[in-house]
């Protein structure tokens, strides 16, 4: 019979979360961190993502998405972390007891003290948004093709229609033209860019590439391969309207539409999730509901900019060697409330008021010359100025204990948004 | 002759549109910025716009068959095109460690392409 | 065990040569194998199933909805009942899961609900209704039918509207996956001498003296006397070539939604239906069906169409579908779609099957017209054809060497973790997971390019795993696959399709186009 392992840490995802919480868990005190990741390396999305903009907040340094990881990567290697590639996780229990398979171990069985869960997300796919059409070969997802230039060195068309104007199309959009493919145009079915105006700029107009704003794809055309895709403008509805209904040759749709943080484990082992973010409902050490068991990344909402996934990890790695050193009884919850103009919050819940606590929290609709602020009880214990603030990119807040100094009975903590700086 | 060109400002999530006023290549004004960065930004993208250039090269022998790469600053916008189809013709020895110059001095303009991460030598 | 890969020459002459590689063609080269091994089997597209039998809805009928005293009926009900015999020694999951029929206020046509009382139009959904179905099922030899309760109803599935009034269970209804059996009886054909040669399309029958002499094909002559025109769509075309139509096939296209596993495995128990009273029901309407892999699927649409290639889904169909159902389940989670799919049935303008033997071209036997429920009916259909074929020669004895167990490939996702075990001793490859949302391993996607129905494409592949089938749907999974395809087919990657010629799915290497100029 095969030994099961037992960690004193289990992390799942060896992506920039996984990494950062790998080593912030180790650096706390751990000494039996394993690492389990299903691809042949480690780094996760990132090897990838080989345009520039990442770490400008962690190492105060504009790196690529491989330089970035390569440093978590080079002191990975350094500590004494048991890493698990090419190993993939079937399933995991309320328990924290992890079944996981590769091709030299066989069967591997897990009981680790704590566990880390770094899965990041998908890719939002065609059916989902229910593009009408036919189904032939050159309907792909941007994240899928990004992975086809830049790890398998393949061209997945020649000439491309993107849909959705995230970052992931827009950075797509100068990837394909860097390589010689034609970029006809990227659709945008609301009426602002989803992405980051550097992107637009940077991917777009350098290379004269249209953006049709308030337009979705009605159509796929081509039996075995993409021939055309049939886009139309939209209503306030954001539905087609017929008469501006028009044909583009292309031979490759790809879609940016949207992220979906992967929580299948998380579902089989019965983590609550919270529907505004497709998550884990996480406290301010990134501990979900089932005691023991962490989160971070992009699998606990998706996040953009890499800086705060590494935050969310060395939070999450330190609950985690916490937990596994000190024990802990979690004091009953508190519940941090979206307020005006904002969308959601990480985390969910607050349990102990006594620490530094970062805030994650994205704003519904556009907004000037605001204040956002964190309010206890109603009062406001924390303030930050913003010249605009925009759903693409995400606000960081932090409160410390002082801030809360003066508040015997917490019983409700909100974050909002108000206008006017002073 | 004066002619105005437009830019949109990356600098901050207001985003303003940018108009520059320049005449035989001598900036007059810049509107519609809220700051003083903007109006830097705009004579910047009028004057010498640069970029950093990220791509991938074909690589020999290695647990990958491309290796991403980047200038080590940003090079002048008008040269990016070139320089891609000059890496292009690029194939490089597995192994490779992060920051190993791949191609020196591109495009004469006095700045390395980079190697982007470590690859290994395929076993 | 022979591999058919397309490069292997057609043979000169074949004892029976059968025509499309659906459910239908399938099935008959099976029967056949237990006679015969001279057998020859030809394909157009690059795989069996590839035509209407890809895109059905799974559903193995018991009969009731077919109209009484056609062939499709006859044959629907005998087939339902010899299904467990059939799908034996295949490999193939087959369950009768059952199918509840919701009779609701919609269920009579409006014009009659509106000029009756509202009493007796209760009176005739709640009492009179049920028991005429349970009737008709008797008549057509359909035993498995009673009638349920309101109560009844929310019991078994608490997620139908409470707008059912009454319900009709069909406990002999099942559901079997209609490219996985297919594939399994092309194997076992194969297995037993059959010669199955895809990318071969027939363009002509040369008949001589009233007498079928050879089948012509793209890639060559094979001499035969007997040819079994199981075509699909192109039956009457086929059938025109040997002068033995006199039917013409008017395509009519069926879409369907696919959801979330995860989300909606427990959602209905057995499959669920809507009856409703039609005049010229061209469709039963289709269902809400737990599919065997645990997905709930919707549909299917039935749209008349002209062309025999158009398989696209509208915007009106999907929400059609949406529609359809939001009535008979209002809380379905519709956000939890993950794929829509359709096909296009074949059926005749007669609405009903054409089979037979032609007396103006001896030897040529029609399978033809064969629309919903050809799944069901499939096993009657080769019984029936069997005779026909018998009484123009072939033997009627059955084989000592026929060999009726087609071994089913492992399947990684549904072992226990001892079987995994002792796999991956075996087969390393069984250790990595290609697929993610199907736990699909590298083995299993090399054992289908070189199954004994090889599959040389993706979603041949696809059909074979179910790599790509999940809520990624190929996205993570997608190039790992065609790489693995290109190893063992020993083709650049840039060849492989995603389903035959004109799929590609490269357009080559990087720094490729940069080079061109």
């Amino acid at each position: 019979m095969k030994q099961t392992r037992k960690p004193e840490l289990a992390v799942i995802g060896a992506g920039p979360a996984g990494l950062g919480a790998a080593l912030a868990a180790t650096e706390a005190g751990l000494k039996d961190v394993m690492l389990i990741e299903r691809d042949i390396e480690l780094g996760g999305i990132l090897p990838q993502c080989i345009h520039d903009g990442f770490g400008s907040i962690v190492f105060k340094e504009v790196l690529t998405g491989p330089q970035y990881a390569q440093r978590y990567i080079d002191e990975v290697e350094r500590a004494n972390i048991d890493v698990l590639l090419n190993t993939m996780v079937l399933d995991m229990g309320a328990d924290r007891r992890i079944t996981a398979v590769n091709a030299t171990d066989g069967i591997i069985e897990i009981e680790p003290r704590s566990v880390v869960l770094a899965m990041g997300c998908r890719e939002r796919t065609r059916h989902q948004i229910l593009i009408p059409g036919f189904r032939p070969a050159g309907v792909i997802m941007a994240g899928a093709a990004q992975r086809d230039i830049n790890i398998e060195g393949l061209m997945p068309g020649r000439k491309m229609v993107i849909l959705g104007s995230g970052d992931i199309g827009l950075i797509m959009a100068r990837r394909f033209t860097l390589e010689g493919a034609e970029v006809e145009g990227v659709y945008e079915i609301m009426d602002h860019p989803g992405g980051l105006t550097r992107n637009v700029v940077q991917c777009l107009n350098d290379f004269d590439i249209p953006l049709h704003l308030s337009h979705g794809a009605t159509f796929i055309h081509g039996r075995k391969r993409v021939e055309a895709v049939s886009v139309a403008a939209v209503d306030e509805n954001l539905k087609p309207i017929k008469e501006t209904e028009r044909l583009v040759e292309c031979d490759t749709l790809v879609l940016s539409v949207g992220l979906i943080p992967e929580n299948e484990l998380s579902k089989r082992a019965g983590i609550a999730l919270d529907q505004a973010t497709n998550g884990p409902f996480v406290d301010e050490r990134m501990e979900t509901s089932i005691d023991g068991i962490f989160a971070c990344g992009n699998v606990v909402n998706v996040f953009d900019l890499v800086d705060y996934v590494t935050h969310s990890a060395e939070t999450a790695g330190r609950g985690a060697a916490e937990y596994v050193l000190e024990g802990r009884k979690r004091e009953k919850p508190v519940k941090v409330t979206p307020g005006r103009n904002v969308f959601y919050v990480v985390p969910q819940y607050v349990s102990d008021i006594g620490r530094d606590i970062d805030f994650y929290f994205r704003v519904q609709h556009p907004e000037r010359a605001v204040r956002t602020r964190i309010l206890v009880g109603g009062e406001p214990i924390e303030s930050k100025k913003h010249r605009m603030v925009r759903p693409p990119e995400m606000i960081k807040q932090g409160t410390k204990p002082a801030d809360f100094a003066g508040k015997r009975a917490v019983s409700e903590i909100t974050v909002e948004v108000v206008p006017g700086e002073e | 002759m004066k002619n105005k060109h437009n830019y949109v400002c990356i600098n901050c999530p207001l985003s303003c549109s940018l108009e520059l006023t320049e005449e035989n290549g001598e900036v007059f004004k810049v509107t519609g910025n809220e700051c003083k960065v903007g109006a830097r930004y705009a004579e910047e993208e009028f004057k010498d716009p640069r970029r950093v250039v990220t791509t991938t090269i074909l690589v020999r022998d290695g647990t990958l068959p491309v290796l991403p790469v980047r200038t080590a600053e940003a090079i002048p916008k008008r040269l990016v095109i070139d320089a891609v189809r000059a890496l292009a013709e690029v194939v490089v020895q597995a192994p490779v460690t992060e920051g190993q110059v791949i191609y020196p001095d591109i495009m004469n303009t006095g700045v390395d392409v980079i190697a982007s991460r470590d690859l290994m030598k395929e076993d | 065990m022979m591999q058919q890969l397309e490069r292997t020459a057609l043979p000169r002459s074949a004892g029976v040569v059968v025509v499309g590689a659906g459910v239908s063609g399938c099935s008959i080269a099976r029967e056949l194998t237990r006679y015969t091994p001279d057998v020859v089997i030809l394909e157009k597209e690059s795989d069996v199933a590839d035509g209407t039998t890809k895109a059905n809805n799974a559903e193995v009928h018991s009969g009731i909805g077919e109209e009484y005293g056609t062939l499709k009926q006859k044959l629907n009900v005998r087939g339902n009942r010899l299904y467990d015999q059939f799908v034996e020694g295949l490999g193939v999951d087959f369950q009768r899961q059952g199918l509840l029929i919701v009779i609701t206020r919609r269920s009579l046509p409006e014009k009659t609900t509106a000029r009756l009382p509202r009493p007796v139009v209760n009176f005739l959904l709640k009492k009179v209704l049920p028991r005429l179905i349970v009737l008709s099922g008797r008549r057509k030899g359909i035993d498995g039918l009673r009638v349920v309760s309101r109560d009844e109803i929310f019991r078994m599935e608490p997620h139908v509207t409470r707008n059912a009034v009454a319900g009709v269970y069909d406990r002999t209804y099942g559901m079997v996956a209609p490219y996985k059996l297919t594939i399994a009886l092309a194997e076992s054909a194969v297995i037993n001498g059959a010669r199955l040669f895809l990318n071969t399309e027939v363009t002509d029958i040369k008949v001589e003296g009233g007498r079928v002499k050879a089948v012509v094909t793209n890639r060559g002559e094979i001499e035969t006397p007997i040819v079994v025109n199981a075509a699909g769509l192109f039956a009457d075309d086929v059938a025109d070539m040997a002068g033995a139509g006199g039917f013409r096939i008017h395509p009519r296209k069926g879409a369907s939604l696919l959801f979330d596993r995860q989300e909606t495995a427990e959602y209905v128990t057995s499959s669920v239906s809507e009856f409703k009273m039609r005049g010229h029901a061209k469709t039963k309407g289709g269902g809400a069906m737990p599919t065997l892999e645990g997905n709930l699927q919707l549909g299917p649409t039935a749209i008349e169409v002209d062309d025999k290639n158009d398989t696209s889904i509208s915007a009106e169909e999907i929400e059609e579908i949406f529609e359809r159902f939001y009535y008979l389940l209002p809380d379905f989670p519709r956000a939890s779609i993950i794929s829509a799919f359709s096909g296009l049935r074949a059926p005749t303008e007669e609405e009903d099957f054409v089979i037979g033997a032609s007396d103006r071209a001896h030897g040529f036997v029609n399978v033809a017209g064969i629309q919903s429920p050809g799944l069901a009916s499939a096993p009657a259909i080769a019984e029936m054809v069997m005779g026909i074929l018998h009484d123009l020669g072939v033997p009627r004895s059955v084989r000592d060497d026929f060999d009726p167990v087609r071994p089913a490939p492992p399947r990684f996702a549904e072992l226990d973790d001892e079987k995994r075990d002792r796999l991956i001793e075996q087969d390393p490859r069984y250790g990595t997971v290609v697929c993610r949302c199907e736990y699909v391993t590298e083995a299993e996607v090399v054992n289908a390019v070189h199954g004994i129905v090889p599959a040389t494409n993706m979603d041949a592949v696809k059909r074979r795993t179910r790599v790509g089938m999940g809520r990624c749907q190929g996205g993570f999974c997608g190039c790992r696959v065609a790489q693995i395809l290109a190893v063992e087919l020993g083709i650049p990657v840039t060849e492989i399709t995603k389903d035959g010629e004109g799929g590609w799915v490269f357009a080559g290497e990087t720094k490729s186009f940069l080079k061109e100029t």
